[in-house]
Order: C-alpha cells, then sequence, then structure tokens
C-alpha cells in the first residue's frame, strides 16, 4: 500500500476527460502526487481508508479533491455530502468539475460545502486554464486551516 | 230607480255575462267542465230573464208558475255547484245522493203550494229548504277553498273568487229566514241581501269568466315567484336535472297536480333522459312513439287530456294508473322550436281552469328552456376549459420534454467534442512538426470546427436555459446597463474606429438585469461584427416613445439585410450572412427575442443592405409575464 501523501485525488470516471485534466495538471505543474479513481464508491474507500484502501493513512491526504459530478456507483453529490459530513475530512477543499451548467447543480453543490466549482469547457486551452488557476489557489495559494 | 233597483239591476247583468261567458266557453272547448259551468250559469240567467218575462205574463196563474219554476231553478243551483266540486276533489257519495235528494225534494214541496202568499211554504218546510241549502253552499265554499289552497297558480286565485261568492250564497240563503220571520227587519235586510247577492256575482264572474287582464296579472305573478327561484339559484352551478326538478316541482303546486315528471332531450343519443328522482314512472322515452305525446313533441303545444286510467293498454292509461291520476298536462319544454325536453303534471281529476293552467305551465317551460339553454352552454364551455387544460398541460409536458431533451443532448454533446478539442491540441502542440502541410491545415480545421460547435452548443444551452427560467424583475438604470455592455463588448475591438452614441436619457425599466444584459450584448456585439467592414462604424444606442412606453434600439450603419428576410431573422440556426464573412452560431438573436418574450416584450428589426439595420425593442407591461 502507498502510503506516500497524496496532493490531489482526481475521480472522474470519463477516459478522455480524465487525461485531459491529468495533462492540464502535469503541464501546470501543479501536482505530482495525483490519485485517480473512477467511481464515487472508489473515491469514499480512498478517502475514508476503507474497501481497497483500507490501512491507508487517512492523515496523508489528499490535500484537494477534484471530483466530477455525474460518476458511476455512488455520484458526485453524494460523495461531497459524505465528505463535508464527516468531520476527518470535512476541511479537505474539494472542487467540482462537471459538464453541468445547470444551476441546481450548482446550489446543491454550494449546500453541501463545496469549495469550488467548474464547469469543464470545450475548449482545453480554457479548460487547462481553470485547471491551473483552481490548482494553484487550492494548493498553493490557500492556507488550510489546522 | 233608487239604490236597490239598481243593486238588482247590477246583480243581473253579472250573472247574465258569466252565462254568457262561460257558454261561449262551452262553445269553444266542448267538454265536460265547460258543460257543467255553462249549465250553472245559464240557470242563474234564466231565472233572470224569467224575472222580466213573468210580469208580462196575462194570467195570473201563469205568473205563479213562472215564479214556482224559478224557485225550482234557484234551489237546484246547490246540485249543480256541487257537480263543479266533484271536478277537482272526491265528493263523498252520501253528500251527493243528499244534494241530489234535497233538490228533488224542495221541487216537489214547491209544486205543492203554488200560491202567492208569503210565506208560500209552510215554515218547517222553508227551515228545511235553507238548512238544506246552507249546508250544501257551506260545503262547497269549503271544498273550493280546500281546492284553492292545494294551487298556486290562476287556478288558485280563481278557486279562491268562487269560494267566497258561494260563501256569500250561503250567507244571502240563511238570511232568507231571518227576513221571513221579522218582517219589519225587511228594509233592512233587503239592501243586505242585494249588497251580498251583488258581490256574489261579481265574485262568480271573476272566477268563472275571468278577464284577460286579471289571468294575466296572476300568471305573471306566478312567473315572478319562478323567476326570482331562478335568480336566487347559480345558474352556473345548477345541473340540467336540477333545472327541471325545480320546473316540476313548482310546477305541481301552480296547478295542484299529484306527480310531475320530467324528461331531458339527449341531443346525441335522440331520447329522453328522466333525472335520476323521477324514475318512479315508467320511461319517457317511450312515450315519445304514443301518437298523442309525438304530436305535442312535434306541435311543440302543450296539450291537457283527460286519461283512462282503467285502459292500461295504452301508455298515457299506464303512466296515469301508476300516478294514480286520471288527466295530465303535457308541455313540451323548448326552445326556438328545438326540443330540450318534457314536463308532465298529472291530476287527481281534472282542473277545472284548464286553459289557464295550460299557459301558465307553458310559460313556466318557457322559462325554463332558457335556463337550460343556458346551463347547456355552460356546461359546453366547462368541457372546452377543460378541453383546453388538458392541453395546455399536454404542451407544458410536450415543452418540458423538449427541453430536457434539448439540455441532455447538448451537455452530452460537450464531453466528447471537448476530447475532440482536447485531444487536437495535443496532436497540436506536441506532433505538428511532423505533419504535412495539409495535414497540420486538416488539424486547425478541426479545432476551427470543435471549437464553433462548442460555442454552438453553449448558446443552445443558454436558449434552452432561458426556457425554463422564471423572470424576476428588478428595477434597472438603463444607461448604466448599456454602459456595461459596451465596454465589455469594444474590449477586445482592438483597430477600429467605431463611432458609439449613447442617448443620455434612456428610462430606467423594470426587468432581469442578467437577461436583459445578455440581450443588449448579443444586440451591440452584431452591430460591432456586421460593421467590421466599414471605415468609420457608427452605432447608436436610442430609444423612442410610444403612448408612454419606451421602444429601445440598436441602429448600425453596417451590412444590414434585406427585409424579405426579416421573418428568418429570430430563429434558432438561421443566419442571413455567410458564416465564411460573419462567424456565430445563428442562435444570438433567438435569444435576445426569447430574452424580449419573456418579458412579455417585442423585438423587431428594420434594415437597407449594405446601409444598416436596427433593432427595437420593447419590454412588455411588469405584470404581463
Amino acid at each position: 500500500m502507498n502510503q506516500q501523501p497524496v496532493e490531489i485525488l482526481l475521480v472522474e470516471d470519463n477516459p478522455s476527460d480524465l487525461k485531459l485534466t491529468l495533462r492540464a495538471l502535469q503541464q501546470n505543474h501543479i501536482a505530482n502526487r495525483i490519485e485517480v479513481v473512477r467511481d464515487g464508491a472508489a473515491a469514499l474507500d480512498f478517502l475514508f481508508a476503507t474497501g481497497e484502501f483500507e490501512g491507508r493513512n487517512i492523515e496523508n491526504g489528499p490535500k484537494l479533491v477534484l471530483l466530477d459530478l455525474k460518476l458511476p456507483k455512488v455520484d458526485g453529490l453524494e460523495v461531497l455530502e459524505r465528505v463535508k459530513g464527516d468531520k476527518r475530512t470535512k476541511r479537505i477543499p474539494v472542487i467540482v468539475l462537471t459538464s453541468s451548467r445547470e444551476e441546481r447543480d450548482i446550489v446543491e453543490s454550494y449546500e453541501l460545502g463545496v469549495n469550488s466549482y467548474i464547469v469543464k469547457p470545450v475548449d482545453f486551452e480554457q479548460f487547462g486554464e481553470a485547471i491551473k488557476q483552481v490548482g494553484y489557489y487550492w494548493l498553493l495559494l490557500n492556507e488550510p486551516p489546522q | 230607480m233608487d239604490i236597490n233597483d239598481f243593486i238588482t239591476f247590477l246583480t243581473r247583468l253579472f250573472f247574465l255575462l258569466v252565462a254568457i261567458a262561460s257558454i261561449a266557453n262551452l262553445i269553444r272547448h266542448r267538454d265536460r267542465i265547460h258543460a257543467d259551468i255553462a249549465l250553472l250559469f245559464s240557470v242563474l240567467a234564466l231565472v233572470i230573464l224569467e224575472s222580466f218575462v213573468i210580469p208580462l205574463l196575462p194570467e195570473n196563474s201563469l205568473k205563479v208558475w213562472g215564479r214556482v219554476v224559478s224557485s225550482m231553478l234557484i234551489l237546484s243551483v246547490g246540485y249543480l255547484l256541487l257537480r263543479l266540486v266533484q271536478h277537482f276533489r272526491t265528493v263523498p257519495r252520501w253528500i251527493v245522493v243528499g244534494a241530489i235528494g234535497g233538490m228533488i225534494l224542495s221541487w216537489i214541496a214547491l209544486a205543492m203550494y203554488p200560491t202567492q202568499s208569503n210565506p208560500p211554504l209552510p215554515q218547517w218546510m222553508l227551515l228545511g229548504l235553507v238548512a238544506y241549502l246552507v249546508l250544501l253552499f257551506g260545503y262547497e265554499a269549503w271544498a273550493f277553498i280546500s281546492g284553492a289552497a292545494r294551487t298556486t297558480g290562476v287556478t288558485h286565485w280563481r278557486l279562491t273568487l268562487v269560494a267566497i261568492a258561494t260563501g256569500l250564497l250561503a250567507v244571502i240563503f240563511l238570511l232568507a229566514p231571518i227576513s221571513i220571520a221579522l218582517p219589519d227587519w225587511q228594509p233592512v235586510m233587503q239592501p243586505v241581501s242585494g249588497g251580498l247577492g251583488l258581490v256574489s256575482g261579481m265574485l262568480f264572474y271573476l272566477g268563472f269568466a275571468s278577464p284577460r287582464p286579471l289571468r294575466r296579472y296572476w300568471q305573471l305573478s306566478e312567473l315572478h315567484a319562478f323567476l326570482q327561484g331562478s335568480v336566487e339559484t347559480d345558474l352556473a352551478e345548477e345541473s340540467a336535472a336540477q333545472l327541471l326538478d325545480r320546473l316540476a316541482k313548482f310546477s305541481l303546486r301552480v296547478v295542484g297536480g299529484v306527480k310531475a315528471t320530467v324528461g331531458l332531450w339527449d341531443e346525441t343519443e335522440q331520447k329522453l333522459l328522466v333525472p335520476e328522482n323521477y324514475r318512479n314512472l315508467p320511461s319517457l322515452d317511450a312515450l315519445l312513439n304514443q301518437s298523442l305525446i309525438s304530436k305535442v313533441w312535434s306541435n311543440r303545444q302543450p296539450l291537457f287530456i283527460k286519461v283512462d286510467a282503467q285502459d292500461v293498454s295504452n301508455l298515457e292509461g299506464h303512466l296515469a294508473e301508476s300516478a294514480d291520476a286520471s288527466s295530465v298536462f303535457i308541455v313540451p319544454i323548448s326552445k326556438s322550436n328545438h326540443p330540450l325536453g318534457l314536463l308532465l303534471v298529472f291530476m287527481r281529476y281534472t282542473s277545472l281552469f284548464p286553459e289557464d293552467d295550460t299557459e301558465i305551465l307553458r310559460l313556466l317551460a318557457e322559462q325554463s328552456a332558457t335556463d337550460l339553454e343556458y346551463a347547456k352552454l355552460i356546461d359546453e364551455q366547462r368541457v372546452l376549459v377543460q378541453k383546453l387544460n388538458r392541453r395546455t398541460s399536454q404542451l407544458e409536458e410536450a415543452n418540458r420534454e423538449l427541453e430536457a431533451f434539448t439540455y441532455t443532448v447538448s451537455h452530452d454533446l460537450r464531453a466528447p467534442l471537448r476530447a475532440v478539442d482536447g485531444f487536437g491540441r495535443i496532436l497540436n502542440e506536441d506532433h505538428r512538426d511532423v505533419l504535412p502541410a495539409d495535414g497540420k491545415e486538416t488539424l486547425d480545421l478541426i479545432l476551427q470546427n470543435s471549437k464553433q460547435m462548442g460555442l454552438l452548443i453553449d448558446d443552445l444551452l443558454m436558449f434552452s436555459r432561458l426556457g425554463r427560467s422564471e423572470v424576476t424583475r428588478e428595477h434597472i438604470n438603463m444607461k448604466e446597463l448599456v454602459d456595461e455592455v459596451l465596454k465589455l463588448q469594444l474590449h477586445g475591438v482592438n483597430g477600429r474606429k467605431i463611432e458609439v452614441k449613447v442617448s443620455d436619457t434612456l428610462p430606467d425599466v423594470e426587468a432581469n438585469r442578467g437577461l436583459l444584459k445578455q440581450a443588449l450584448a448579443n444586440l451591440i456585439s452584431n452591430a460591432i461584427k456586421f460593421t467590421r467592414n466599414r471605415e468609420a462604424a457608427e452605432i447608436e444606442i436610442g430609444y423612442q416613445s410610444l403612448n408612454g412606453e419606451p421602444i429601445f434600439f440598436v441602429k448600425d450603419n453596417g451590412v444590414g439585410f434585406d427585409m424579405k428576410y426579416a421573418n428568418k431573422l429570430f430563429g434558432v440556426f438561421q443566419r442571413l450572412q455567410n458564416p465564411e464573412d460573419y462567424e456565430g452560431t445563428g442562435v444570438g438573436l433567438a435569444i435576445v427575442q426569447r430574452i424580449i418574450r419573456k418579458h412579455g416584450g417585442q423585438v423587431w428589426a428594420e434594415a437597407v443592405p449594405d446601409q444598416g439595420a436596427t433593432f427595437y425593442f420593447q419590454l412588455g407591461e411588469v405584470q404581463a409575464e
């Protein structure tokens, strides 16, 4: 079991979006240690060190969660709810990444305590820029409460 | 002529009038009731005529016998009145026998003493006669009164008058022995009797030969009572069956019937439907095949018939038997010759005044026909409204589905497109060097098109979102908003000479800020875009006033368009310019229109090719949403 601290947990089921997001993160040298999971259940397992991630030290992060909303098994909003409802994980900033521009989703996300919300633009350039901004802000500038 | 003579004259006049009227009625109607009425008054008329003839008779004995006949005729009045009573109620057999017996006995007594003496008969006989008449008239007056109490219509008034007249006759006969026993009182008694006789004659006249205006008046007051009922009920709430029910109950009371039934004509099924609470009688629609009722039905004229309840082989007899009746009013309910229903009122015996009863029932049925027609219209309207509501909700549902579909499609299109664009870029960034010239060109086209499609989807999403969003209004300083939009739109335009004029007096509006800003942005960016080839572009934003409502406009001196395409301007994906010359998705103006319409307003354009275009818009009233 990898006990290295993880900087970003990327939860994304779409392989293309996953590849593009990873490239944007790497190109902008935002994070080296990125854990990728492909569905909501795996995301929860990772965050709470259960299932296949049993034995992982919760203290080892992640420092940031990039979360897609439309996910297999457990959907993004439920993951968000669990993360924000648990005192061990509620301080981890969660950024929702999704194609959905639906205001309903946005409002609900904020009610659940989401920290940022990025609508994935079609334009990769914009997408990369958005990832860069968010990554910088949350990983480098934002001082997490101790 | 002294006062007594005058009273006598008037009394005789009234009774003669009644006799003439009742004979005229008999000639018109030729039935038993009219015969009995005519008989009664002809007898009285004969007595009066005799009084003129007797003094002219040459011999004294003839005069005596003339008086005897007069007295006999007068004595038969009691029995003749009883015959009338028999038309509307059962008279116990012993009373009938007693009346006839008394009449015959009194005739015999009179024949036995044909003298001129005063008193002409022995006193005990005279008293017996008076008792007979007083009792008989008393019974008859009571019968008329109770008959009147059972009815409310014209019949009620007529029977009441007849009852009083009969009662007065009883009083007159009661006074007769007093004047004989006390001759001193004769000067007082004579005018009293005379006066009572006059009043009685007048009342008989009014009751049995009621003048038309009086009958009209009674009819109108009855109709008024019925109308009062229909005014007090809310027709919109009352069903056709309830209306008919009211008609049946009222009619029953008016003519004093035993039972009433109604049928409602069903146009589609072509049969009479009988309301739930009238099903106790045999089905009415079968009646329409009966000759008599079908005659009423086709003539649209009411009818009063006597039915032989014993003859149950015909349906009317069967009906009459089940209603325990011997006559029936059949009244069609129709409006401008259009059948609506049928009213049947059964009478235990018969009506004393069938014409009046028929007439009032016809009036009531007519009034009900109007109400029925109205109720029918309301029903139809209700059905239409229901249809409309159903259709509206279907449309709303379809619209919602369409919106959801548009949204889903647009949304799901983004993901693969992002992949195309993203990997195209990766290819471009990492491997452009190794591509041949035409490969590079192809790759550029892929990137360019995926970008265009991205814009298209974004616009479609916005358009679809507009359909679903509610417009919440706020106060907006139009001048500030226009300046804000201009600043943003002009930001990316470099190296062009654009002269922008904004009216300083743009009026404030109540609108949704976000939406209005979007609409202005689309209009202004169009103006900037389509003046691209002008050396000196001119854009003007101003307003005109129409009926106190501002009409805003965005005017440019750009390429304009041909007005014959103006109707296509605001459609989704409609473009009037070549995409190579002017980029865009063809959704911008559709969005503008949707925003303005969401506000209850209008947008339109005027243009001249190559000279420029002006887009006008007007925001609707604040209430109109």
